[in-house]
Formats: structure tokens, sequence, C-alpha cells
């Protein structure tokens, strides 16, 4: 990288830092002064616009995963390996939230901390199958073999959500449902104002998860680059 | 040695090859030619890219960019005549230790879709000296022996690019001799080899071309009767002095 | 076409003939699958759950066990002394390597599975002869997508220092849906219901062997390369 590009880079990230700063503080008003209370559930329920755009987040950082995981194996760029790890633990992260909140939320209403609910059921599964994506990643030598593994892996991950949501789905339907909100009723006969709030809070978690992948690829370029000066610097012949 | 599409006579042509993964190198622009029938020795240090180098000659791997042509076929399009041209050893035997040396060379046979794998197991498990033990299972066999039973594996579907992987690994000096003499017989019958090893007065004794690979490159190429063989050493044992440094960065 | 044929039959030729002469693998996929079901004997109660309500449950946890060691072993063999490099140099698809490997391993596991349902049937006091032909069908279903993303997963792993661990870590939450799948239609099927009941299940199964056959066909190009 040249002294020019590096500024440039730095400056794209300072406005990107300034933008999602301001929307996450825009979406804190939102949950914590502007929303409304809601009616039977009280102010636990305020979790739900952390929860909802955690789920999102990591769902969409999956995806991404899979994406780059495709053109990797197609174009062999190293480029492609970095945003599939960099997305990959994003995800896991969000996703490790979601599973955080989840109880959180679910122990005051459903008087539980874990009920083996079909969609908090499917994140746990998909945890665990990004975890070992991030496994796999660290039990190998920095490479092309590595790459190729985890891009394969990161297809056959994602491959297995449909699978996975249908079978826990049609799993559950032999257990006494529990009482939740589901899917389908949010939004429904939900306040303007807390869709708003929702949406608000969606921008500014997709915003971050742009910050962070942006973050997190550079430190990963810049690695590489430590390790090709170094290598070039202590080979004197 | 079947029709080729390359009436020229070199087997091999390289040009411009690369492997790299972001900032490794395994093999950084080398070229070469080989002509029909010549033994080709790549000397080198450790992690210089001499074995990816014969994986990606061999199909095993593919490079980044450049071009390989072996025995006429480009290397990158995998194609499965020019996997009938050519044969690899390297160090590791590549053969099944429970099964029997029959057992393995008609199963080899048959993945080469021969037409009478038996008979050509037979016929080079003679000619490397091993028909004897022929149903005796693999695992009980010494390391020289196994190393001749690799050649056999080798030349089994009678390839005429053989590519050998530091051979010598783990040989004891009896079993380097029979190596070299078989090496030799494989040389007069005009195959070409592309050998890589530590071991310079081996390499050069028998080699017609001498290659000296550094960080990915070729360092130096030249006909044999060009060497001089102590400058020669000496070079090589300053690439190896050097790389030293370079080695444990970072796994390649 | 004929001669991708015979390279697979060749490789299931050659595990056969190794297994007959080690007689490694069977033994211990066998005692270990019947392991696991005494295990899972002894840590529930028989007298107060029903034997047809906790039995598919652990005959699919000891098939799955007891399948992961043959996987393992499955590509370890292939690594020992690098056979795998020397698979990779012949002429062959790479896809007739890993419908090779996906048939050894499919035939080793059905075998087991074949020996442990007598067994089963005794232990559980279950009486499978009835519902024999809707059991084997799902049996079939479970054992292939079992061994299709395994065998891919074990053509991967076995390269990692750590396969052993790696394997089921890397395999079991992706096997997730057919795991519940295989265990639902088997209780059902127990209870007497007929297929026709269960055909979403089936869609089910079917749809992960078809994907995951797919997708190794695809990407195992990329694997088996060094």
């Amino acid at each position: 990288m040249s002294p020019d590009e590096v500024e440039d880079k730095e400056e794209e990230s300072n406005i990107m830092v300034w933008l999602t700063g301001s929307a996450l503080l825009a979406a804190m008003i939102g949950i914590f002064i502007y929303v409304p209370t809601e009616r039977t559930e009280g102010v636990i329920q305020r979790i739900m616009y952390f929860h909802i755009p955690c789920a999102w987040l990591s769902f969409f950082a999956f995806f991404v995963v899979f994406i780059c995981s495709i053109l990797f194996l197609w174009k062999k760029d190293r480029e492609w390996d970095i945003y599939a790890h960099a997305s990959a633990e994003i995800g896991v992260v969000f996703c490790s939230l979601v599973l955080i909140t989840g109880p959180i939320w679910a122990r005051p209403i459903w008087g539980a901390w874990w009920v083996w609910d079909a969609r908090l059921t499917s994140t746990l599964i998909l945890w665990i199958i990004y975890v070992s994506y991030l496994m796999l990643r660290a039990q190998s030598d920095a490479g092309s073999m590595r790459a190729r593994y985890a891009a394969v892996l990161g297809i056959v991950g994602f491959l297995d959500i449909p699978l996975i949501h249908f079978s826990v789905l049609w799993w559950r339907a032999f257990h006494p449902q529990p009482k939740v909100i589901t899917s389908e009723g949010i939004g429904k006969g939900m306040d303007p104002s807390m869709l708003a709030t929702l949406g608000l809070s969606l921008c500014a978690f997709t915003l971050l998860y742009f910050l962070l992948m942006g973050e997190r690829v550079r430190q990963e370029q810049l690695k590489d680059e430590i390790d090709r000066l170094k290598r070039e610097k202590l080979y004197s012949s | 040695m079947s029709d080729n599409p390359n009436p020229s006579d070199s087997a091999i042509e390289v040009r411009q090859l690369r492997k790299e993964f972001g900032v490794l190198k395994a093999v950084d622009g080398v070229s070469f030619d080989l002509k029909r029938g010549e033994f080709l020795s790549v000397f080198g240090p450790n992690g210089a890219g001499k074995t990816t180098l014969i994986k990606i000659l061999a199909g095993l791997t593919r490079p980044s960019s450049g071009t390989a042509r072996v025995a006429g076929y480009e290397v990158a399009e995998g194609r499965s005549e020019m996997r009938r041209e050519i044969g690899v050893i390297s160090h590791s035997s590549a053969l099944y230790a429970d099964l029997t040396p029959m057992e393995n060379l008609i199963f080899f046979g048959k993945m080469y879709g021969l037409d009478h794998p038996k008979e050509s197991a037979l016929e080079v498990l003679e000619d490397v000296g091993l028909a004897a033990r022929r149903h005796d299972r693999v695992r009980t066999f010494s390391r020289g022996m196994l190393q001749r039973l690799s050649i056999a594996r080798a030349i089994l579907h009678d390839p005429s690019i053989l590519f050998l992987d530091e051979p010598f690994t783990g040989l004891d000096i009896h079993a380097s001799n029979v190596l070299k003499e078989h090496l030799q017989t494989l040389h007069n019958n005009k195959r070409t080899i592309l050998m890589t090893t530590h071991d310079v007065s081996c390499g050069l004794e028998m080699c017609d071309k001498v290659a000296l690979q550094v960080m990915g490159k070729f360092a130096f190429f030249e006909d044999i009767k060009d060497v001089d063989k102590e400058n020669f050493e000496t070079m090589y044992f300053d690439a190896v002095r050097n790389n030293q440094f370079t080695m444990g960065i970072r796994p390649h | 076409m004929n001669l991708f044929l015979s390279q697979i039959t060749a490789i299931v030729w050659k595990d056969v003939v190794t297994e007959l002469k080690t007689r490694e693998l069977f033994s211990a996929m066998f005692i270990f699958a019947l392991l696991v079901i005494l295990i899972f004997i002894f840590s529930v109660n028989l007298s107060i759950v029903k034997a047809s309500e906790v039995g598919p449950g652990i005959l699919w946890v000891a098939f799955l066990f007891s399948g992961t060691l043959g996987l393992n072993r499955s590509f370890v063999m292939e690594k020992e002394n690098g056979c795998l490099m020397g698979l990779m140099l012949v002429p062959a698809d790479r896809t007739a390597i890993y419908f090779g490997k996906l048939i050894s391993n499919f035939v080793f596991l059905t075998i087991m599975e074949l020996f442990i349902l007598p067994l089963f049937m005794i232990f559980f006091n279950i009486d499978l002869l009835e519902h024999l032909a809707p059991l084997l069908l799902v049996i079939f279903l479970g054992t292939l997508g079992f061994c299709a993303l395994g065998t891919l997963l074990s053509s991967l792993a076995s390269n990692l220092k750590t396969r052993e661990i790696m394997l089921p870590i890397l395999l079991y939450p992706i096997l997730v849906p057919i795991i519940i799948g295989v265990v639902r239609m088997t209780g059902q099927i127990l209870a007497g219901e007929p297929l026709s009941e269960m055909m979403n299940w089936i869609g089910l199964t079917a749809s992960f062997d078809i994907i995951y056959i797919g997708v190794s066909i695809m990407t195992i190009d990329h694997i088996l390369e060094e």
C-alpha cells in the first residue's frame, strides 16, 4: 500500500466510524427514550431491538461467508478468504449475542431461560457450525489449503440452514408449543414507533457490521504485509 | 508412450510459472525447458518451492499463473492423457501398507485403466527385483524395498516422464546405491527425469541439467558440462545458510 | 465413463480386500456401536420410559458414533504412506475417488447396521420384522446422507493435525437435520405409522442426500489438491 492509499483508507474509515456511531446513538435514543413500553411484556421487551438486529446481522454475516467462499473457490484470491474469515468471526459474535439476549428476554416472559423454540434451536446449531468453521481455520496452517477447506465448509454450512430450519420446526411440532411472539407476529399490531425504532436499530447494526468488517479485513491485510516484509528483509542475498 | 500432440522434442516447457497465495510465494516465476530424455536435478533449501514445483508439474495442484506443458499437455487443464505420461516417486511410498505389492500394483493398474494389470504388475516387480516377495504385506518391507516398490508403482503405466521428490531421504547407503542404479537404467531408457534433492554429489553425478531454486525462483539453471562442481556447491550452501533466517516465519 | 466406473470399483475392491485382511474396522465399529447402546440402556430407566420411544434415538446415536470411527479410519488409511497422493496422480476424475470412498464407507456402515439391528430387537424387545421394509428405507436414506457428507468432511479433516477431534465437530452440527429426521421416522415406523404419514421427513432426508452429494461433486476438486 502506498502512503496515499493508507491515508484514503483512514479517511474512509473515519467517516464510517462517525456514521456508525451516530446511527447507534440514534438507535439508543429510540430504544430507551422514544419508543413506548410494550403493554403486556413491560420493559424487558426493549431487548427485542437488540435481539432481532443481532439475529439479522449474524445471518447476513454467514451469507457473506457463503458468497465469499464460492468466490474464493472460483477465483482462488486471498482477498475472498480474508472476507469470509472476517465475516464468520463477526457472525459468530452476533450469533452469541442472540443466544445471550434470547434467554434474558425469555426468562420473565416464558418463565424459563431456555425453551426449545425452533428459532432459538436453529440459532444454536448455526452457532456451533460457525464456531467449528473458526476452529477449522485455527487448526490449519496459513496457506491455500486452509482457505480451500474453510471455503468448502462455508458452503456446506450455509446450505444446511434451510434443512436445519425445517427439521427443527417439524421436530417442535411434536412438543407443546410455548407461548412465543412468533416472527409472523412481529410487525403485525405493532405500534409504528416500535417499527421505526426496530428499523433504525437494524440500520445501525448493519452499519456496525460493515465497520467491523472493514477493520478486521484491514488487520488481516496488514498481517500479510508484515509477513511479506519480514520474509523480504530477512532474506539477505 | 502414446501419440503426442506436441511434435517438438520438449518434454517439459515451463514459462513464468507462479504459485502464490497472498504473501506466500512457493513458486515465483520459474521458466525452463527440458528435452525428452534429459535428467534435471533441482537443488534448493527447504521451503524453496521444489516440492510445489513438482506438484504443479504432476498436476496435483494448480499454478496461480504462467504456463507449464508436460508431455505436450497444459498442466492446468488436468488432462488424464498427461497423467498417463508421468510417474512420481517421493519419500512416501504411496502404497497401502496392508496390501501386498501385487494387490497394490493391480489396484493402481486398474486405476490407470491398463489392459492387463496383473501382467504389468509382475513385469515391473521383476524390474525392481521384488517379484519373490510379491505376496508379502507391504508393512513388512524395509525402507529401501519400499522405495524400489515405489519405483515399480511409478513406472507401472510406462510413463515417459518421471518426477522424483527427494527420493534419497531416509535411505541407507546400500539402498541409495540400488536406487541410483535404477534411476540410471530409467534414464538410459530415454525417460525424462526431474529430481529434487539435497544430495549434491548424487544429484550432479547423474543429471544433464542443474537448477538451484531459492525463494521460489530458479537462481541457477545450466547444462552440467558448464557447471563447476565446487563453485556450485559453495553457492548451494550459501543459499541454504541464508534461507535459515526466513524459515518459520510462516509455514508453507 | 467405463474407466470411471472401473476406477470406483477398484477403490471399493481395494478397501474391501484391506478390511478382509485386517478385520480392524468392522469389529471396532460393531463393538463400539454395541457399547453405545449398552451405555444408553444403563443411563435410561427402561421400566419408566417406553422402549419404543427412546429406542430409535439410541439406535441412531450408536450408528452415528461408530460410523464416525469408520470415516476416521477410511481416510487415515489413504493418508498413511501418502497413498492419497498416489490416487491423485492416476488419470481419474476426483469424483471417482469420492464415489469410491463413499461407496466403501456406505457398505461398511450398512453391514454393521444390519448386524446391530437384531441385537437392538432383542435388547429393547421391539419387533422390527413387521416394519422391516420402511425401516430399511429410512436406514438407507440416513446412512447415505451420513456417508455423503462424512466422506467429504473426512477427506478434509484427514489433512488436519487433530483429525480425530475435528471430524465429529465439523460433521455433527451439519448432520442435525438428518439425525432429527431419521430418529423421528424410525420412531413413527415402530409406532406402526405408514410411510405416507412421514413424506415431509423423507423429502427432507432425501434432499439432504442429494444436496450434499451434489456439493461434494462440486467441491471435492478443491479438497483433493495438494
